[in-house]
């Protein structure tokens, strides 16, 4: 069997090697640029590379463990980041030719606790417009899924899923609002999680919804996503929604049995909706968990049906008081999905924005309410593999515009549902299609006990080899 | 329910300061139609004492 090609090792696996001596962050670093000049003219995962940067960084990293300074297991990791969030000297577009120019001119808070704990930053990574998922005109070129480049990497972190999956830097930030890091994991083959709401600081990220976002890692294993994790959590006074108190040790809690772990599979995640060979997947995944012994049993929202609108409802509104003083100068800037949506976000009779706002609670306390039952909800990610990239279309009757609300929903909304509850959500690989298309499998778990739910994602990825996969390019 | 028309949704994002052209202001109108009509499902929950924080209050989150 050939020795598995260094740029797809883990993080956690580069990062023994590093701290042994036998490979060096610098010729990581160079190799990894030397895959995006070959790659990335056909991915179109990065919008800038910080070539210089990045391998001033790796030098410093290489200088810095030689002399004995060795920081932990990401040092001299190379990652990428979410063009959505500020890494010094690199524009923060948002994805958006509006803010073409916005030179960041200091880092997010996330970052440069990364930096810190020694990772070397490639560059930034395409994403959806203000991430909202539905983008038809990127800041550059079309973001393409490395195992299909007709098929969309998904939305909004398409970069930051493209990027890892192709092998072009060893992790990256995402950020997700009612799915935009777990659909993409699971279109990619990836491990990607939206970690509990107040986790991690938003300081210094562009928001698409205040009530909602948030950033995280996404990566080739749940050990590398928990790497990630424990040096970026914890509070931030410059966010005043994070959490204070201590961050949990969550590669410290990796290890360890599931025995007795009470799984709900939630319904509205495994019904008709779910293409087959995604269902079938996601079942295989729950057989995975029980032989494991967990309990498994058949949890429900029965309210989704009704609120699947309400995710639109909220997020347009909040981007478009986000965005209100660009929208008046500069409109024709904005892709033309993200202004019509935002100018609908606009028009919005307050009254019907509230009651979405109280239906979403109610969704949210919902979801909190199956955590008194089970300690984990799973289902399938995604309705099915990544779809074909889709080609614009302008609306123009109601059928048509609702038909397009129904297919943003997902089927029910259940991976919003999870946000709208704070909850710590993931999608990991648990198959692939006949054709080789990833398929994800989504838990998740009460709000901040990520690290029982890496725990368990841990544990099903020492037990099966999906993750291990990566394309052929 | 009578749909929100051409001119109405027009003026109201003139009022708010919006120069919106066709064909985009045709389809913002259809979404909004459509996005109205889904939320009125939401007539059918039981909202009562229900109201609209950021994220639930954690009254479960406390370990079992």
């Amino acid at each position: 069997m050939a020795e598995p090609q260094v740029e797809f090792l883990t993080i956690a696996e580069q990062g023994r090697l590093i701290q042994e001596g036998a490979l060096s962050p610098l010729e990581l670093t160079q190799r990894y640029l030397d895959r995006i000049d070959q790659l990335d003219g056909k991915l179109h995962a990065f919008n800038t590379v910080l070539r210089d940067q990045a391998l001033a960084a790796a030098e410093r990293a290489e200088q810095e463990i030689a002399s004995g300074r060795y920081r932990g297991p990401l040092h001299g990791i190379p990652i990428a980041v979410k063009d959505q969030m500020d890494l010094a000297e690199a524009p923060n577009t948002g994805g958006s030719r509006v803010y073409r120019d916005n030179l960041a001119t200091g880092d997010a808070t996330i970052v440069a606790r990364l930096k810190e704990a020694g990772a070397v930053f490639l560059g930034t990574l395409a994403t959806h417009e203000f991430h909202m998922g539905t983008t038809q005109r990127f800041l550059t070129e079309t973001p393409r899924n490395p195992w299909g480049l007709d098929r969309t990497p998904g939305g909004s972190s398409a970069g930051s899923a493209s990027s890892v999956a192709a092998g072009l830097c060893s992790g990256s930030l995402g950020g997700d609002t009612g799915g935009s890091i777990r659909g993409p994991a699971s279109f990619c083959g990836l491990t990607g999680l939206r970690p509990s709401w107040s986790l991690l600081s938003r300081h210094g990220i562009f928001s698409l919804a205040w009530s909602m976002d948030t950033a995280g890692p996404m990566a080739r294993s749940a050990e590398d996503v928990a790497i990630m994790l424990q040096a970026m959590a914890g509070y931030d006074y410059k966010d005043p929604t994070t959490a204070p108190g201590p961050v949990p040790d969550f590669l410290g809690e990796l290890d360890g049995s599931i025995q007795g772990l009470r799984v709900g599979v939630l319904e509205q995640m495994m019904d008709d909706s779910i293409e087959g060979s995604a269902k079938e997947a996601a079942d295989q995944a729950v057989q995975v968990l029980k032989e494991q012994g967990a309990r498994v049993e058949h949890v429900s929202i029965p309210i989704l049906k009704e609120t699947r609108h309400v995710h639109t409802a909220v997020v347009d509104a909040e981007a478009a008081s986000y965005h209100r003083k660009a929208l008046r100068g500069r409109y024709q800037d904005f892709d033309y999905n993200t202004r019509v949506r935002l100018m609908v976000g606009a028009a919005l009779p307050a009254g019907l924005h509230t009651l979405a706002l109280r239906a979403k609670a109610l969704v949210g306390q919902s979801v909190i309410d199956l955590f008194d039952k089970v300690d984990i909800v799973v289902g399938a990610t995604n309705r099915g593999p990544a779809p074909v990239i889709p080609r614009p279309e302008i609306i123009q009757s109601k059928a048509e515009a609702a038909d397009r609300l129904w297919s943003a929903t997902r089927g029910g909304g259940a991976t919003t549902a999870f946000s709208m509850a704070g909850a710590s959500a993931i999608s990991i690989p648990c198959g692939y299609t006949p054709e080789g298309l990833p398929l994800g499998f989504h838990l998740a778990a009460r709000p901040m006990d990520d690290a029982r739910l890496l725990r368990v994602c841990h544990a099903f990825q020492q037990a099966t080899a999906w993750h291990t996969r990566h394309p052929d390019l | 329910m009578a749909d929100f028309t051409i001119a109405q949704v027009s003026a109201i994002l003139e009022r708010m300061g919006y120069d919106v052209p066709e064909p985009d202001l045709t389809e913002v109108v259809q979404r909004l139609n459509a996005l109205v009509d889904g939320l009125a499902q939401l007539e059918d929950l039981d909202l009562s004492g229900v109201e609209p924080w950021p994220l639930p209050p954690q009254r479960s989150q406390a370990r079992g």
